[in-house]
């Protein structure tokens, strides 16, 4: 399925090579060629990398069968690789480098594509000379979590209780306490909550009368107005 | 092979991982595991000349590796692991200006390497050389050149770039070694060596013609290695020792000079060395040494008049060595003496007297054998006083730096790099524990003194315990000091651990704490503490060398008896070749105190043959120790210890045993035979596995010591498929091409007692390199897909079915029908090196599999990835067992790294071993470097973590007493208060 997307071009390329690696693989043919060639390319230091990155950096290809060393440019030639198809990987205990497939023909034309373990026919080709950049510091560590107050004040269960407390403790002192009127329907809630042989009215219905006299906070008539039927009783 | 691409089985799958994965929080690097880099041993050393004199030591080793190391601290400075094998061999290491440059010729290249900073400086490709053929470097023209001798070819380079000036071809190349290459004056020497016959030299001229060409006789010549080269003489000593021959290169017409060595009152000799200082004494003629029957160390000159003129006899020198120092030339040498001491003596070759100020008694332990080589730095203190620092290789391929005072600066026990078997073993109780279990041990006692014996002891006990609490908190106070000071260090100080050894080397509560046993390819054995891969004890034996099996070398190690039978006394052995007679032998040792056998000879139990196979019987003797049976080449058993013979008579009817002949590709099983001679093996089957061409590469048991818990799996619908658990079954793997340059190899599954033949399989266009795991039911190993280019891991598991024939025991003679064998492959994201199972005491926790790989990185890989039965497409009963869905591809995250960034190379082995955690293993990977730590395949379910936040835990629950008891009286008050309204 993946073949359809990939275009003519490639498909006849991929088909050249392997028919070039094919060649490359008959023991008659092997045996004359012995020309060895080299891979080159660069790898690009790593931001944040300290001095003796150079020193601990190798390239390995097919898994150290040749290693390559960098020079103080970031530069490698790996020399005495016969034709073939190999993969190209940058080891750093550090930082994290994707690995590369390099084909080399018998006549010596080098390519470099990405490496796909699972469909090795599949060729998505990369500039060649090799450019190897760091996708980052190797993540080896589990981050610890780490016990901060915002961490603790954004949990659900804790906003759930804060959240109504702010309501309870706030929500009253906004509103507009100069106001006479006000000043005394507050007096009168409070009275409610601390005389408990009063009958107590409905919390959410003081609550939807505060929160829906709240908006037309300016209206202090209209607000004035709602709770009054509690004053009849 | 068909990929999908599905992302929900994709999504699936990272869940997973996530729940698969047990990463290190960062803070716990290194608390529990340590690492050691070691190159290996030294073949060349020299002290770096550039910048501050000897401050830096440039070595190349067998193992490939070019390292700096500071002089002064013996740390690494930089090191670079060359190829493996000979394409990675050093042949020759030079240090100019400031670059080391090192030749390959197995690999057919020269490489500079920066001397300070190590990065690469060029790399320059020469014909390459077949393997046995070594190769040579000098220099030429005021060093701006380098003359390269490689592969048949004298090849120019320019010193700074690596540029090729000029390669010619050498001619006779079929008859002739050539093995040695000089710059004189203006033209070029290249000589070769035709044992048996003659010598030849090709001299060049600057621009590479070929200037003069000529053989000259030397019939008496048997060997290269009777002969050295230095300053463009050509130096030998004759086979009896007698004769020393030596010839100009750099003249027209060379010849042999024959000189008797007899005129100086010397016979027999041997060891010829040369010295390469450049020295401006004596014309700058080569100085060699012969060593002679009174094992006298004489020093010889070859003179302008090419007659040889003895300049010095000393008595019974280890190693010397000329260092050239200003206008003073130094003859330094090393002398071992009884006990633990060596001598060093400084000459001036000008006076020939001895320089006092140089002269010093070292320190130097039996266990480094025989120092091999020297070298050394000369500097002028401040005072205008001489100063030196020695540097001494040793035959155990250690290495250590002498300062002037003969103080040792520091040791690396290079050893540590070859190791050939390792084994964990328990530490004993503390003695006070000791006691309590001596009462149980006595029966024959009043209840008084029982009573009074008790009670002391668990006095003695409450005391230790106090002492251990105080001494706890003063390591909680010592240790972050102490952790500065131990990242500084290299190599342990000695003094430190002799403190409270006694104490310190007592088991621990949960058995975390061992003694890693550890043996290694020169013989030399080392005891290593667990906690901080300190040494705590070596011995040498040098006689002791390893054989072969299926191609590589071994050298097993075998615990007798643990510490768990007190108070008999723990004992292991290491079975080998004796290294002159190349027949079998047994070195016995304690394995805690590091203390060789009484009773044994001091090289060891020689046996009367070589070695065909050998086991440890699982069954013990009256004395808790596991005999040893050993079959020799000629079919006859050797048991050790000699008091268990009859042990195993008694044993023989089910004693089976098995070989391999690798080459031939036959397996052949024995059974036991008592008879007059003793007891002889009678071959009762023979498996013919040659095909195609094939040898045996691997044969793999299962380990001895693991315990199989689960009988069974429980399927989706809640029926039980039983494992096929053969204790008896092996893996062989035969390796081999097809004779048209395919590779393939095949994997048989064979009883070890009865030879039946339970599964094989096999891998058309694969190679090796091939890992084989082989635990409880399944076999996991891995292989390099030749066809598909990538790294393959396959698994096979074995079942009895939905009904287990023998549920009591297993049978080889009457086995179950053959088993259902499940298999998938995978492909694996890296080059592995070395594989291992985890394993833990009772055999409950999850497995896991570790997997060291090129690039340095020790992976711990869940067995759930590697299920043979992971679906394709996952149905309800599937995920009710928790099977993943099939993925072909097996994930490689960075947190399942167990060294996390302390790469570790050229890993050849990992050892685990169960500690007194059925949640914890612990894990030794070796190779050219050390790695320990522990594993928790199951996270750790049976104790705390040890990031527990007991000082959390505490402040919550005292915070909430002191709430309660505030608000308590709060609310009384309160209470009191509306009282009095």
């Amino acid at each position: 399925m993946h073949l359809n997307k990939m275009t003519p071009d490639f498909l006849i390329l991929s088909l050249i090579f392997a028919l070039l690696r094919g060649i490359g693989a008959n023991p008659e043919e092997e045996g004359n060629d012995k020309s060895l060639f080299k891979i080159e390319g660069k790898v690009l230091a790593p931001q944040s990398a300290d001095q003796d990155w150079i020193s601990s950096t190798k390239i390995l290809v097919d898994g150290g069968a040749n290693i390559g060393f960098l020079k103080s440019d970031g530069t490698f030639v790996i020399n005495n690789v016969p034709s073939g198809s190999y993969i190209v990987e940058v080891v750093n205990p550090t930082f994290v480098f994707e690995p590369y497939r390099v084909d080399i023909t018998s006549k010596g034309k080098t390519r470099g594509r990405k490496l796909n373990n699972l469909q090795p026919s599949a060729v998505q080709t990369v500039t060649y000379p090799l450019k190897f950049k760091s996708r980052g510091k190797a993540e080896y560590f589990q981050r610890r979590e780490e016990w901060r107050i915002s961490d603790l004040l954004f949990n659900p269960m804790v906003m759930m209780m804060i959240v109504p407390c702010l309501m309870f403790l706030v929500l009253p002192k906004l509103m507009n306490t100069a106001d006479p009127e006000t000043q005394k329907e507050m007096q009168q809630s409070m009275n409610m909550f601390t005389n408990p042989k009063q009958n107590m009215p409905d919390i959410s219905e003081t609550l939807t009368s505060w929160l829906g006299g709240n908006p037309a906070a300016g209206n202090a008539g209209r607000k004035a107005a709602k709770p009054r039927p509690l004053k009849k009783k | 092979m068909k990929v999908q691409h599905n992302p929900w089985i994709f999504l699936l799958s990272v869940a997973f991982l996530v729940q698969l994965c047990l990463a290190l929080y960062e803070d716990q690097a290194g608390k529990f595991d340590w690492r050691h880099q070691y190159i290996g041993r030294a073949v060349h050393a020299t002290f770096d000349q550039s910048g501050v004199q000897g401050k830096r030591l440039l070595l190349s080793t067998e193992q490939n590796v070019v390292a700096a190391v500071n002089a002064r601290n013996g740390q690494l400075g930089w090191r670079h692991i060359l190829e493996e094998g000979d394409s990675g061999r050093i042949d020759d290491m030079i240090v100019v200006n400031n670059f080391v440059l090192v030749l390959c010729s197995g690999g057919g290249l020269v490489r500079a390497f920066h001397s300070i900073s190590g990065s690469l400086q060029w790399e320059a490709p020469v014909p390459a050389s077949p393997a046995q053929k070594r190769g040579d470097l000098a220099l030429h023209g005021g060093d701006d050149q380098l003359l390269v001798l490689s592969g048949d070819s004298i090849t120019v380079l320019n010193s700074d770039t690596g540029v090729e000036v000029w390669t010619k071809v050498l001619s006779n190349t079929g008859t002739t070694d050539y093995v040695y290459t000089a710059s004189h004056g203006n033209d070029i020497i290249v000589a070769g060596i035709s044992p048996g016959s003659h010598v030849s030299k090709v001299i060049y001229t600057k621009k590479g013609e070929v200037k003069l060409q000529e053989s000259f006789p030397a019939a008496w010549l048997a060997s290269q290695e009777q002969c050295q080269f230095s300053k463009g003489h050509l130096i030998c000593l004759s086979q009896d020792g007698s004769i020393v021959y030596h010839a100009r290169l750099d003249s027209n017409a060379a010849s042999f000079i024959a000189s008797s060595i007899s005129q100086y009152g010397l016979q027999r000799c041997q060891q010829l060395e040369v010295f390469s200082a450049d020295t401006e004494l004596y014309e700058g003629m080569p100085i060699f040494s012969v060593r002679c029957d009174t094992k006298s160390f004489n020093l010889f000159i070859i003179k302008a008049n090419t007659k040889l003129e003895l300049l010095k006899t000393l008595k019974e020198v280890d190693s010397a060595e000329i260092i050239q120092f200003e206008d003073i030339t130094v003859l330094v040498t090393i002398s071992r003496e009884d006990g633990d001491k060596a001598t060093m003596a400084g000459i001036d070759l000008e006076t020939g007297k001895e320089m006092t100020e140089l002269s010093v008694k070292v320190h130097f332990p039996q266990h480094h054998g025989a120092p091999n080589q020297l070298r050394g730095v000369l500097f002028k203190h401040k005072d205008g006083l001489i100063g030196m620092r020695i540097l001494v290789i040793s035959e155990d391929h250690s290495l250590v730096l002498y300062q002037q005072s003969g103080k040792v600066l520091w040791l690396r026990e290079e050893a540590l790099a070859s190791i050939m078997s390792v084994e964990m073993v328990d530490l004993p109780v503390s003695q006070i524990m000791a006691k309590m279990e001596d009462e149980f041990g006595n029966q024959n006692n009043d209840l008084l003194s029982m009573f009074v014996r008790r009670f002391t002891t668990q006095f003695q006990q409450v005391q230790a315990f106090i002492l251990q609490l105080r001494q706890r908190l003063k390591a909680v106070r010592h240790h972050h000091h102490h952790h500065q000071v131990e990242e500084a260090e290299v190599e342990q100080d000695e003094e430190e651990e002799e403190e409270d050894e006694e104490e310190y080397l007592t088991r621990d509560d949960f058995n975390l704490h061992k003694m890693i046993v550890a043996v290694t390819s020169c013989g030399k054995i080392f005891g290593l503490d667990s906690q901080n891969g300190h040494v705590v004890w070596r011995l040498y034996n040098p006689l002791l060398v390893p054989f072969t099996k299926q191609g590589r070398s071994v050298l097993p190690l075998y615990v007798h008896r643990t510490t768990a039978h007190f108070p008999h006394q723990p004992q292991c052995s290491i079975l080998g070749l004796h290294k002159t007679t190349r027949k079998g032998l047994l070195f016995t040792f304690h394995p805690i105190s590091g203390v060789a056998e009484e009773n044994m000879p001091a090289s060891g139990f020689e046996l009367n043959h070589g070695i065909l196979q050998a086991t440890l019987l699982t069954q013990m003797d009256s004395e808790f120790l596991r005999p040893l049976v050993v079959l020799s080449t000629d079919l006859k058993y050797f048991v050790y210890p000699r008091e268990d013979t009859d042990l195993v008579k008694e044993l023989a009817p089910s004693l089976y045993m098995f070989s391999s002949n690798d080459a031939a590709g036959i397996l052949q099983g024995y059974n036991t035979v008592p008879t007059d001679q003793g007891l002889v093996a009678d071959v009762m089957w023979r498996l013919d596995l040659k095909r195609e061409g094939h040898a045996i590469t691997q044969v793999v048991p299962k380990r001895l010591d693991e315990r199989v818990n689960s009988q069974g799996i429980v399927l989706g619908d809640r029926s039980v498929m039983y494992k096929y658990l053969n204790p008896n079954l092996v893996v062989v793997i035969a390796e081999g091409d097809d004779g048209q340059g395919k590779n393939s190899f095949n994997v048989y599954l064979v009883d070890g007692v009865s030879g039946r033949l339970v599964f094989h399989c096999n891998h058309k266009k694969s190679s090796g390199p091939i890992n084989v795991v082989h635990s409880e039911n399944w076999v996991v190993y891995n292989f390099w897909n030749q066809k598909h280019r990538r790294v393959e891991l396959a698994i096979l598991e074995m079942y009895e079915g939905k009904e287990q024939s023998n549920t009591t025991d297993f049978s080889s003679l009457h086995p179950p029908p053959p088993p259902v064998i499940m298999r998938q492959a995978y492909t694996f994201p890296g080059h592995i090196s070395a594989m291992a199972a985890t394993i833990t005491e009772i055999g409950i926790t999850s497995k896991h599999i570790l997997i060291a790989m090129q690039n340095g990185g020790i992976l711990e890989l869940a067995k759930a990835f590697l299920d043979p039965r992971r679906p394709e497409n996952p149905t309800a009963e599937s995920r009710e067992e928790g099977l993943l869905p099939y993925i072909p591809e097996l994930p490689r995250p960075f947190e399942a790294t167990i060294n996390y960034n302390h790469s570790v190379y050229n890993i050849r082995g990992i050892h685990t071993v169960a500690s007194g955690l059925e949640s914890t293993c612990l894990v030794l990977a070796y190779g050219l470097d050390l790695f320990y730590d522990r594993v928790m395949p199951s996270r750790m379910f049976d104790v705390l973590k040890d990031d527990f936040d007991y000082f959390f835990i505490g402040s919550v629950v005292v915070g909430m007493i002191l709430v309660s008891l505030l608000t308590q009286k709060l609310a009384a008050r309160k209470a009191l208060n509306r009282a009095w309204k």
